[in-house]
């Protein structure tokens, strides 16, 4: 089987905000509220999960969880909270997270939300409706979407969709999919008629997974301590012996001047 | 005692008070209210300062520790026991800062049960967890020499400990050197939010060689501090000895950055004037190059100011590395900045103080300057003299001598905290509560009116300043309605609805409520935050309006109950004119109304989309389904050039048109 | 003017609260150190709770006192009656402290608080002018002994003034802050002067009770313990 995936065209979506009250209903998160932590109060938040953002144009580009085929946040997580399912969503696990928060640090879209204002707080962020999934539904999303925006299916078979119409209107989408390949590929494609590189940190993502890049170090391990064992047991013993000998060759000498001024003193210790 | 010491532990106490204050607020209500953190800066100052900058801070220990058991080098062993101890304090600093940071610090033990080993921080906190350890059986020793322990069986694990050091301290220095190097890792993962001049795919190496430098000049640092606080003699000839050290380990650590800059291309970048290469030049001039310089001539070096302030400078400039990078040159969207707040400072300042206490009460009853003869309470021979002390508060009391010390620390102590319990921020102290959004007045500006016929929406296009509606076309005064000024606007055409409803005597269907003087006030008036509920009660106008003392009664009116807005008259009893005779809205409120005006857009939907889903229902012919949907009011609004609103828009940047804002300081 | 109002009922308020209990608290515990310490010391380790009991209570209710001298105890079994029993259970408090933590609990009739308010005051009053008259007491007397009650008589008739706008020669604001800010400063006094006795006064005679048993042979002991035991006391 095929991972699932999903793919929001932007050319398609009328701003109508249909997913965020889908998205609100299904995981029951209540009205938003304007909290120090966000910037405007239709931004991505514990409350909301998926947001449209709104370009010059207008152009509606829909914002949520790009469920990263090789995710960093799962890789970054130290009690595995985050983790990607075989069925492509990245789901979190509130039970193990310890709230580090590195998840939020390491993501390179920035789409983690914490409850800032809760005693007990979690990450929040999109979970392409797992347990809806499971239950063999479609996420919420999707199934709200009246202009078939964002539609669900195996991640092949979505791509396929995507460069289909990439071929039939070439002169109106810009020749990408988003999630295609950028850092090791996404399960939340996007294609669209304006560039969609304010969705990241930086504007063009390398195709390299970021989780690779720590892996690169992590890997150091093993050898580091073994290396670092061995040479600090070394240089102990070899200093100790040498201190040893020469502790040794001290007292020898001592002795051998001493019975060199005395000599009786000499025959006396042989005695 | 002397005064000296007794002054600094005087201030530790009273910061101690201030943080346990804070430790409350902090855990009741969420790291929102107490941190300046956001989605955007998810990690602030309790990462940078206690952990990062806490564990390189500690790294002395180690250092010291393969110093002298490693390379035998006995003459720095003086020194041995305040390093391993200082270390000791600030990893137990590090994961009491920890516990703050974490959102469920109660799981800070799930790595052990639920470890993933492709996370860096997974193997700093294994690392850190056993090298916590590590140091504490490396230190019990020396608390296992105190007459308590006397028992053989604590003499017992004394000398199995003692002799059981060389493992212990090579344990200690591979974990170590892990960690040390593994808080570099951590940033691995980001390289497109962490600026190029900070992020190398060797930042581990970077980090493991100046955590090796700032351990030693904690060292130095440290030493200086317990020198002066206690009268101790120091070592100079071993400190300056270890700033020599420190000098070679920090130019090692220039070269390395500077050849890895060169290597990527970007030594160019660090010279182009942005605000990164100013604050680069700055970290590695100021952290890094002048105290390697400082510390290597050797008369600054065997100078106690020239030591203390080139390790001084290595301690400021490691830690601003730690800054730097998980904060300052750590991307964030623009407009968005992260500065601590002052709990966060008194946190981690009152970390530092409890180490540092603790430090205190170490050296003060156990041998960890071997130098330190005096005889301690509980040895044998040893008669504690009885002098009567006083409390400092009241000045009565005859107590013995060991209260003199707790009742005057915790006296500052309270003192902190009471003073912490007074300035707390409200969302510490009470549920926490979003910010305010002020509300704009709608304007009237003339549109270009497009009919497309029946059920379908009304189309208005503004009309330029300087060209005017070209000949022909109709032109309608509109409203623009856009509370929070966010450049969605809804297109309102005023005088056409109060025509529909029935003209001059339609204007209270909508104006439920006037103020005084004012024939139809503006919703924006009441209703003058976006989301939330806002108070528009004005005690203070009504004091003044009501003669002062005397008219106190007229609200108030039973002298036999509480005077509160709650058993206060309603506003309808004196304002019969302030409340329009048949709103549209529900007409209960009238005798129930309280003062609480609900938000801006809450209020707008529940008056517009009631009465448009009325019209749909009573009058379907007239008005199809489309009439009551969102798109009808809300629909093309992005394609207002606001370019051609400036004189509104400036108007409203300078707060002319913002809309009244009545005061929150109802009595009630 | 508000916004100071809002300050002495806000974070002022807060800060005088938590060192009045904070320093409460702390008068507690050196306390029970120190009743430790002096058990530790004493010979006759029993502690006499009976009597200490009846000590504090003939302290609380001065029965005896008002025989002995009926003016002044009357005066001040009125006096501190009512400035416990005011602060307390006033209404306007309680409906402050509702509005602040979502506690309340009954409060007594504004008209009772009225008549214990005047009674209060008077009381304050009539204590300094007692103190005066009377020789004794005047020459033990310190600054903060007048200042005390005089300080209580103006936060309780400010607050009295404030409660009673109609009648009051004030504005109501000015009142209301002049008492804020007494209260404050009462709180804040209490765990720093005499008036920590709120606390200490059955501790007090705990202490006193316990330290001064000491054994019938004290005196030689003290002389071991400093090594003199041969010498004449």
């Amino acid at each position: 089987m095929s991972a699932y995936a999903m793919l929001t065209d932007t050319t398609l979506c009328i701003g109508c905000e249909a997913c965020v009250d889908a998205c609100k209903k299904v995981n029951g998160l209540g009205p938003d509220r304007l909290w120090p932590e966000q910037k405007a109060i239709d931004d991505l938040s514990a409350t909301r999960y998926t947001t449209i953002l709104r370009r010059p144009g207008p152009r509606y580009v829909r914002q949520q969880c790009r469920h990263c085929v090789d995710p960093a946040c799962a890789s970054a997580c130290l009690v595995g909270a985050m983790h990607k399912t075989p069925e492509g969503p990245v789901v979190y696990d509130s039970g193990r997270c310890m709230g580090c928060r590195y998840c939020m640090v390491a993501c390179p879209y920035g789409i983690p939300r914490y409850d800032w204002n809760k005693a007990v707080p979690y990450v929040r962020k999109c979970t392409m409706c797992y347990d809806r999934l499971k239950a063999g539904k479609l996420p919420a999303c999707e199934e709200a979407c009246p202009e078939k925006a964002t539609i669900f299916g195996e991640r092949e078979a979505l791509l396929k969709v995507a460069r289909q119409r990439l071929r039939d209107n070439p002169r109106k989408y810009v020749q990408r999919i988003y999630g295609e390949t950028e850092v090791g590929g996404t399960s939340v494609l996007m294609i669209s008629d304006i560039p969609l590189d304010f969705l990241a940190w930086k504007p063009r993502l390398a195709d390299q997974p970021l989780p690779q890049l720590t892996w690169a170090a992590l890997s150091k391990v093993p050898p580091v301590v073994i290396g670092v064992g061995g040479l600090m047991a070394g240089i102990y013993w070899v200093i100790g012996r040498r201190m040893k000998m020469q502790a040794l060759a001290a007292a020898a000498a001592e002795q051998a001047a001493q019975a060199a001024e005395d000599p009786r003193a000499g025959e006396k210790g042989r005695e | 005692m002397n005064q000296r010491l007794r002054i600094v532990k005087s201030i530790l106490w009273a910061l101690v008070g201030v943080w346990t204050v804070v430790s409350v607020g902090r855990f009741a209500h969420g790291l929102g209210p107490s941190t300046g953190l956001s989605n955007a800066a998810p990690w602030g100052l309790w990462i940078a300062f206690d952990v990062l900058g806490g564990v390189a801070l500690a790294a002395g220990g180690f250092v010291l520790a393969a110093v002298v058991y490693i390379f035998g080098i006995e003459r720095y062993r003086p020194l041995v026991r305040p390093a391993i101890l200082t270390a000791f304090l600030g990893y137990v600093a590090v994961a009491v800062g920890l516990v703050y940071d974490l959102g469920l610090p109660w799981h800070i033990w799930h790595p052990m049960i639920y470890p993933q080993d492709h996370s860096v921080l997974f193997e700093v906190a294994m690392c850190v967890m056993l090298y916590l350890t590590v140091l504490a059986l490396e230190f019990a020793p020396v608390v296992l020499e105190h007459p308590l322990f006397s028992h053989p069986f604590f003499r017992g694990v004394h000398t199995l400990l003692k002799k059981s050091t060389i493992w212990l301290v090579i344990a200690g220095i591979i974990l170590s050197t892990l960690h040390q190097s593994s808080l570099g890792s951590l940033f691995l993962i980001v390289p497109y939010r962490l600026d190029p001049l900070w992020y190398t795919p060797i930042i581990y190496i970077l980090f493991f060689i100046s955590a090796v430098g700032l351990g030693l000049a904690t060292l130095i640092m440290e030493s200086l501090a317990s020198g002066w606080l206690f009268g101790h003699r120091m070592r100079k000839d071993l400190l300056s000895r270890l700033g020599l050290a420190a000098s070679v380990v920090l130019g090692l650590y220039v070269l390395v950055r500077l050849a890895d800059l060169a290597r990527h291309g970007l030594l160019a970048r660090a010279f182009d004037g942005s605000w990164q290469a100013n604050l680069f030049l700055f970290e590695m001039g100021i952290g890094f190059v002048l105290p390697c310089i400082l510390l290597a001539v050797p008369r600054l070096r065997t100078s106690l100011p020239g030591l203390a302030t080139g390790s001084f400078l290595v301690i400021f400039g490691v830690v601003l590395n730690r800054f730097t990078v998980s904060i300052l040159a750590f991307a964030k969207p623009p407009g968005v900045t992260y500065f601590p707040t002052w709990p966060e400072l008194a946190v981690s300042l009152g970390v530092v103080s409890g180490a540092t206490l603790i430090f205190i009460f170490f050296v003060e009853h156990l041998k960890v300057y071997s130098e330190d003869d005096h005889a301690h309470p509980g040895e044998p021979g040893y008669i504690k003299p009885w002098r009567p002390s006083f409390d400092p508060a009241t000045l009565h009391g005859l107590t013995p001598e060991w209260l003199a010390g707790p009742r005057r620390y915790s006296l500052v102590a309270i003192a902190g905290a009471s003073l912490a319990v007074g300035l707390l921020p409200r969302g510490m102290l009470t549920k926490p509560e979003p910010l305010r959004t002020p509300v704009a007045r709608a304007r009237t500006v003339e549109a270009m009116q497009v009919d497309h016929g029946r059920g379908k929406r009304v189309e208005f296009r503004l009309v330029g300043s300087d060209a005017g509606a070209p000949a022909g076309v109709k032109t309608v005064p509109v409203m623009l309605i856009d509370g929070d000024r966010n450049g969605r606007i809804v297109f309102f055409p005023h005088d056409e609805i109060a025509e529909k409803l029935g003209g001059d005597t339609a204007c209270a269907e909508c104006h439920h409520l006037n103020l005084p003087f004012d024939r139809n006030t503006a919703c924006a008036a009441c209703h003058c935050d976006m989301y939330e509920e806002a108070d528009i009660f004005n005690h203070a106008t009504h004091i003044d309006h009501l003669n002062g003392n005397a008219g106190c009664g007229r609200c108030h009116d039973d002298p036999s109950r509480v005077k509160s807005r709650a058993t206060a008259t309603a506003c309808v009893q004196c304002h019969a004119d302030m409340i329009a005779v048949e709103p549209f809205l529900d007409k209960s409120q009238k005798e129930t109304m309280t003062g609480l005006a609900p938000g801006y857009m809450n209020a707008m939907h529940d008056l517009c989309v009631a009465c448009h889903e009325l019209k749909v229902k009573e009058n379907p012919n007239e008005y199809p389904a489309s009439f009551a949907q969102c798109d009808f009011c809300h629909g093309e609004s992005e394609n207002i050039d606001l370019q051609r609103l400036g004189p509104y828009v400036a108007l409203d940047k300078d707060g002319a048109n913002g809309a009244a804002t009545p005061g929150r300081n109802g009595i009630d | 003017m508000d916004l100071w109002l809002e300050w002495a009922r806000g974070p002022l308020f807060r800060i005088a609260i938590a060192f009045l209990i904070l320093g409460l608290v702390r008068h507690v515990a050196i306390a029970v150190f120190e009743i430790a310490w002096a058990v530790r010391r004493a010979g006759d380790k029993n502690i006499p709770y009976r009597k200490l009991a009846r000590a504090t209570l003939a302290w609380l209710v001065p029965a005896g006192k008002l025989g002995h001298r009926p003016l002044y105890g009357l005066t001040t079994l009125a006096f501190h009656v009512s400035i416990v029993i005011v602060p307390l259970f006033l209404g306007g408090h309680i409906a402050l402290w509702a509005r602040a933590t979502d506690l309340a609990w009954p409060a007594i009739p504004n008209l009772l608080a009225d008549v214990l308010t005047v009674i209060a005051t008077a009381a304050a009053v009539l204590l300094v002018i007692e103190r005066i008259a009377a020789r004794g007491p005047q020459m033990l007397s310190r600054f903060s002994d007048y200042a005390f009650p005089l300080l209580i008589a103006v936060v309780f008739g400010s607050g009295f003034l404030a409660m009673h706008p109609a009648l009051s020669p004030v504005a109501f604001r000015p009142a209301l802050l002049v008492h804020a800010l007494g209260a404050n400063l009462i709180l804040i006094f209490i765990p720093f002067s005499k008036l920590s006795h709120v606390i200490l006064m059955p501790l007090t005679h705990l202490i006193s009770e316990v330290a001064w048993h000491f054994p019938p042979h004290a005196g030689s002991e003290v002389g071991l313990a400093l090594g003199k035991e041969n010498e004449p006391v």
